[in-house]
């Protein structure tokens, strides 16, 4: 018990009485200078900077800038050009006539490389007559013709036609009109 | 005050708001206190200077001491947490041995100076093993520079906390080496 006690009064005394490293003061007050001067330096690096680094910075950053512009326009095109190849409808919508529709696609593959010139050209080829094959079929179609209007085409080539060309003349026409109906009637007369 | 204490006073009230407190008269006020608690954690000399500095640089870092009540027990509580995080990354067992052998008498025997290195070392090693609190509370109260009030400060724990945790970690750590060190 004593024993135990004694041990622990030495330790608590040892620790009470421990004293501070001669010049430890001195010592603590030259690191502070020290570790502050460090920090003033290393803070305002960046501030003390001479101006020809900061316009050359300036410059960097302005490059790097345009850079960046260029590669998303150029990405901003390419994904145009690849929806209209892909013939989009609202692409092909968009168009009203059939004549502004083929150059634009032709356009959309035109700027693949130059490599593939030839194969390039065909395809325009085919794109064209395609949208030719549109444009025709896009106004409705024609009337059939009257039966006044065969005649007239049936007289233009065949101009020694006797019976077509009186025809064509309203009295005769009227008065064969008048025969058939009269004819009509008698038939549906003797039935009855 | 030497040469460079005075220049260092000058810089700080060259550069410090006035009505602050100088940091070249807390070093001189407060590092032995410092120090001693610093070496109550860590039992090595040169590692509780290195706590001093570190610890007046925390106070240099700060923008304004005007905010700071009580500067003894901020301190103090720096100095306490920055020794505690300096102990987990050194080798506190060769420390102890050598704080308990500066610690026998030279007058003594080999032979005695040894068993009470042993038993020293077992109070050093049952110190640890108190739990956190208690053991803070020991140590501060070894230095005996701090009232119970400042202690209760440093760990942020009212005055009669202190007092129940003094008198627990004593009980308890007279107990352990009593039992051989072996209850927990």
């Amino acid at each position: 018990m004593k024993s135990t006690d004694d041990a622990m009064e030495r330790i608590l005394r040892g620790l009470r009485e421990a004293e501070a490293p001669e010049g430890m003061e001195r010592r603590i007050l030259k690191g502070l200078e020290e570790g502050i001067a460090a920090e003033a330096v290393s803070s305002s690096g960046w501030l003390r900077m001479p101006v020809a680094g900061w316009g050359l910075g300036a410059a960097g950053l302005c490059a790097l800038l345009l850079v960046a512009i260029g590669m998303y326009r150029t990405k901003l095109d390419s994904a145009h050009r690849t929806g209209v190849a892909a013939g989009t409808p609202r692409a092909a919508t968009r168009q009203p006539e059939g004549e502004q529709k083929a150059p634009q696609r032709v356009a959309a593959i035109e700027p693949q490389p130059r490599l593939h010139v030839r194969r390039t050209v065909a395809v325009r080829s085919e794109t064209a007559l395609a949208s030719d094959e549109n444009v025709r079929s896009l106004p409705a179609p024609p009337m059939p013709l009257t039966e006044q209007e065969r005649l007239l085409l049936k007289v233009a080539h065949h101009h020694n036609d006797p019976e077509l060309v009186a025809m064509l003349n309203p009295a005769v026409r009227a008065g064969r009109e008048a025969e058939e109906q009269a004819e009509v009637a008698k038939f549906f007369s003797e039935k009855k | 005050m030497t040469a460079i204490g005075e220049q260092s006073l000058r810089w700080f009230a060259a550069d410090r708001v006035k009505a602050e407190p100088d940091v070249a008269s807390l070093v001189s006020e407060h590092s032995g206190l410092l120090y001693r608690v610093a070496f109550s954690v860590l039992r090595n000399a040169a590692e509780a200077e290195d706590v001093v500095q570190d610890t007046f640089l925390r106070v240099v870092q700060q923008k304004t001491l005007l905010d700071v009540l009580e500067m003894r027990p901020w301190l103090v509580r720096i100095a306490m947490n920055l020794s505690l995080d300096r102990r987990r990354s050194t080798r506190p067992d060769q420390m102890d041995a050598l704080f308990a052998e500066s610690l026998v008498a030279r007058e003594v025997s080999a032979d005695a100076a040894l068993v009470e290195v042993q038993s020293m070392l077992r109070v050093l090693q049952e110190m640890e093993r108190l739990p956190k609190a208690e053991r803070q509370v020991l140590l501060l109260s070894a230095v005996e520079e701090l009232t119970t009030v400042e202690m209760g400060k440093v760990l942020s724990k009212s005055e009669s906390a202190v007092r129940a945790l003094l008198f627990r970690a004593r009980t308890r750590l007279r107990e352990r080496l009593e039992k051989g060190g072996s209850a927990r």
